[in-house]
């Protein structure tokens, strides 16, 4: 069957351009010239394409018929008049940008060489950014007006700053929220903080230095000011007991001397005193040598102080400089305090 | 033959300005201020015309070789040291190894009279000594004339009759030390016996005419093996002799032999002048030898500790001059600062308060320009261009007053 069929049709399985191929070169065989006139004419020499490309034609796109569709009111604010209009009833809260509603020209958008900012109109630029149009100050003054029935007359006898921070030196600060939402609580609300200038709360020497040591770096040095944030309850009055809590341990702590605070190291100091270091101890040292101590422990007590001189105190603000933090000014006034002490004069 | 060429040369270079320069303090004082000058004209060298310093001197110069006359008229001036001295004080070290080369070129061992040295001169003048040693510290950045100034005091110590302890570099023991073994008396603490062996060669070539001069005896019996002993009253040059040929005890006769020099400067027999270069090398964590080619963690070396004890307060009739220096830090290319707290550290620091620092400078104007006249008229600047104003102040400005780098910079000119 198979036999039969290839001897009926030999051409069945060859695409037609096999068959343009053999035809073509039938051809030339037979003119016997074999393309020579052709290329003499100067046409193009045709190539042998097995697979024709489709000469792709352009087409253009028609466009799309633009159907904008504009709100109903979208001429609303061609009717307002900027001058004589209650804006806050216009717009009363914050609310996306609508330029139906403003009444005024507005430009927003990335400026290309000679081109205009893009209108208000459909200006998603616009519409991203967060406008304060609800704050105005004739509305923030109406809002205050309300508020002012709820409100009590500031105390007229605290009339300056100084008598605020004398009769109230603790500070609490607390935050509320209100918000048009299914739920009142926010949990921001819970934390309290409360400040204190520490100059209000007695603490001598040791006392205020065990204190920087508790608070660290929950005291600001520029403004003497003890801060002190809770927020680890989940209300706010338990927090506001948990700071009060916090103030009073911290402070009576302070004042507490246990028993190993004796083993401080001048290491353990947070700054230099000349006069518990060993340089105190070498300078009486000089001052009390006699030969026979050749070779002996030479390091004593330092000088008490009212046999201290003015040059010793001189020497030792020096060398508190120097070792707080050297510099060539602080060598050569070293030097000079150095030079009173060491040399005949 | 040789007199007659410098004086015909001494003629036809300075004929025009010798109405200029003749004046008497420019004169050199005498032919015996200049031993140099006198042996070579006398020894017929013919190339001594050209080696010896003119007879009238140039403003760069001053003929004072004796640092104890040194005053503010001669600062920037550069003075001689006498061959026959600088041979007996800096023959095992003592000069910056630059300069040390740099004087056989010139022929002559020249320091500049600085600020630095002149403070120091004055404040041991006013030293009482009868109250504990006073320390001096130097400090300064690399280059700007430490070891130079320590030089120059060395030298003054050695003409006012100081007995002289003379460290010349603390890192060439605590760094680079020739040999290391345990130390016997100290036991967990380590031994530099060839290097204090050295400093003991250099001890006694210091000191020699002092130490027959004086009635220096030890002052008790000394036992350092089963049959090496020192007998109370031996003379001290007899502790030293043994300490240079018995290396493995040098340590030990450094340490003896210092405490002699302590309690004899206390009873007041002497005056002991200390020179310590790079000071707070000796409070360096680690010491490393070259032979083992490795570093040798330790707190200690053993010859550290006669320098330490020698450089505390507790005797008298001494002066103590140290200088601290960002090479003998502890990490010396990373040293952040030369100032004398951070080089010395907490633990320097507590050894030496209370101290005189001495600020050693950079040079100024009147001082590079001084320099530079200097290596001008050694030949060391032969190029003309380095030679005129614009080429002296292109170098002035390019060393930046470090007399170091001003070295540095005039080696190729």
């Amino acid at each position: 069957m198979s036999l039969l069929s290839v001897s009926r049709n030999p051409l069945k399985g060859l695409k037609p351009v096999r068959i343009q191929f053999v035809w073509n070169h039938a051809i030339r065989l037979s003119s016997g010239t074999f393309g020579t006139d052709n290329m003499d004419a100067g046409e193009e020499f045709r190539q042998l394409e097995l697979k024709p490309t489709r000469t792709r034609e352009k087409f253009q796109r028609k466009k799309a018929p633009v159907h904008m569709i504009m709100p109903r009111d979208y001429k609303r604010a061609n009717k307002i008049d900027p001058d004589n209009v209650d804006w806050k009833s216009i717009w009363p809260g914050p609310r996306t940008f609508d330029p139906n509603a403003i009444p005024i020209p507005v430009r927003q958008g990335r400026l290309k060489p000679k081109q205009r900012a893009f209108g208000k109109t459909a200006n998603l630029e616009l519409m991203k950014i967060p406008t304060f149009f609800h704050l105005t100050p004739p509305a923030i003054k109406a809002h205050c007006e309300e508020l002012k029935k709820f409100c009590t007359p500031f105390p007229s006898e605290l009339d300056t700053k100084e008598k605020c921070e004398k009769h109230f030196p603790l500070t609490v600060i607390t935050n509320d929220y209100l918000h048009a939402a299914p739920t009142i609580r926010d949990p921001l609300a819970r934390i309290v903080t409360i400040k204190l200038k520490l100059k209000d709360i007695p603490l001598d020497e040791h006392a205020r230095d065990k204190l920087m040591r508790i608070i660290k770096d929950r005291y600001d040095e520029k403004t003497d000011t003890l801060t002190i944030v809770t927020d680890r309850c989940p209300l706010r009055k338990q927090n506001y007991d948990y700071a009060q809590y916090l103030l009073t341990a911290i402070f009576y702590e302070s004042w507490t001397v246990e028993e190993w605070e004796a083993s401080k190291t001048e290491a353990d100091m947070e700054h230099y005193v000349w006069n518990r270091n060993t340089s105190s101890k070498a300078l009486a040292s000089i001052l009390n040598w006699t030969p026979d101590k050749l070779g002996k422990s030479i390091f004593h007590d330092p000088l008490p102080e009212d046999k201290l001189k003015p040059e010793h105190h001189a020497y030792g603000k020096a060398v508190k400089n120097i070792v707080e933090g050297e510099t060539e000014e602080g060598w050569s006034q070293y030097k000079k305090a150095a030079v009173q002490v060491l040399l005949r004069q | 033959m040789a007199l007659r060429i410098l004086h015909g040369e001494f003629l036809s270079h300075h004929v025009g300005v010798m109405h200029h320069l003749l004046t008497p303090e420019r004169l050199l004082s005498s032919v015996a201020a200049r031993p140099a000058l006198s042996t070579l004209i006398d020894g017929n060298i013919s190339s001594a015309n050209e080696t010896s310093p003119p007879k009238i001197l140039s403003p760069f110069r001053t003929g004072e070789s004796d640092p104890q006359n040194h005053s503010e008229s001669q600062l920037g001036r550069h003075y001689t040291i006498p061959e026959d001295i600088k041979q007996t004080i800096f023959k095992h070290g003592g000069l910056p190894k630059k300069f040390d080369e740099l004087t056989h070129v010139f022929t002559e061992t020249s320091i500049m009279v600085r600020k630095p040295f002149l403070e120091i001169k004055d404040y041991v003048k006013k030293i009482d000594f009868n109250r504990p040693a006073v320390r001096f510290v130097l400090y300064g950045e690399t280059g700007q004339g430490k070891s130079m100034t320590l030089a120059h005091v060395v030298h003054y110590g050695f003409n006012a009759g100081f007995l002289l302890v003379h460290v010349p570099w603390v890192n060439s023991f605590m760094r680079k030390s020739k040999d290391i073994s345990p130390s016997e008396s100290k036991p967990g603490m380590l031994d530099v016996p060839i290097n204090a062996a050295a400093w003991l060669v250099h001890f006694r070539a210091q000191n020699q005419h002092l130490l027959q001069k004086l009635d220096f005896k030890t002052s008790k019996s000394y036992q350092y093996g089963p049959r090496d002993t020192i007998d109370a009253g031996a003379p001290i040059e007899e502790l030293i002799e043994f300490g240079v040929g018995r290396a493995k005890y040098a340590c030990d006769v450094v340490e003896d032999l210092l405490r002699e020099v302590k309690s004899a400067s206390n009873s007041g027999l002497f005056k002991t002048m200390v020179v310590i270069d790079g000071f707070n090398g000796l409070f360096s964590p680690f010491m490393k030898t070259l032979r083992m080619k490795k570093k040798v963690i330790h707190q200690r070396c053993t010859l550290a500790l006669p320098f330490l004890e020698i450089s505390r307060f507790d005797w008298c009739n001494g002066v103590v001059v140290l200088s601290v220096d960002k090479h003998a830090h502890t990490d010396p290319f990373n040293a952040e600062s030369a100032l004398p707290l951070y080089l010395l550290g907490k633990e320097g620091w507590e050894h030496l308060d209370p101290f005189i620092p001495i600020n050693v400078e950079e040079y100024n104007t009147a001082e590079t320009n001084s320099a530079l006249d200097y290596y001008i008229d050694r030949r060391w600047i032969q190029h003309p261009g380095a030679q005129s104003e614009s080429g002296r102040a292109e170098l002035r400005a390019m060393c930046g007053g470090n007399g170091l780098e001003l070295l540095k910079l005039c080696a190729p000119l």
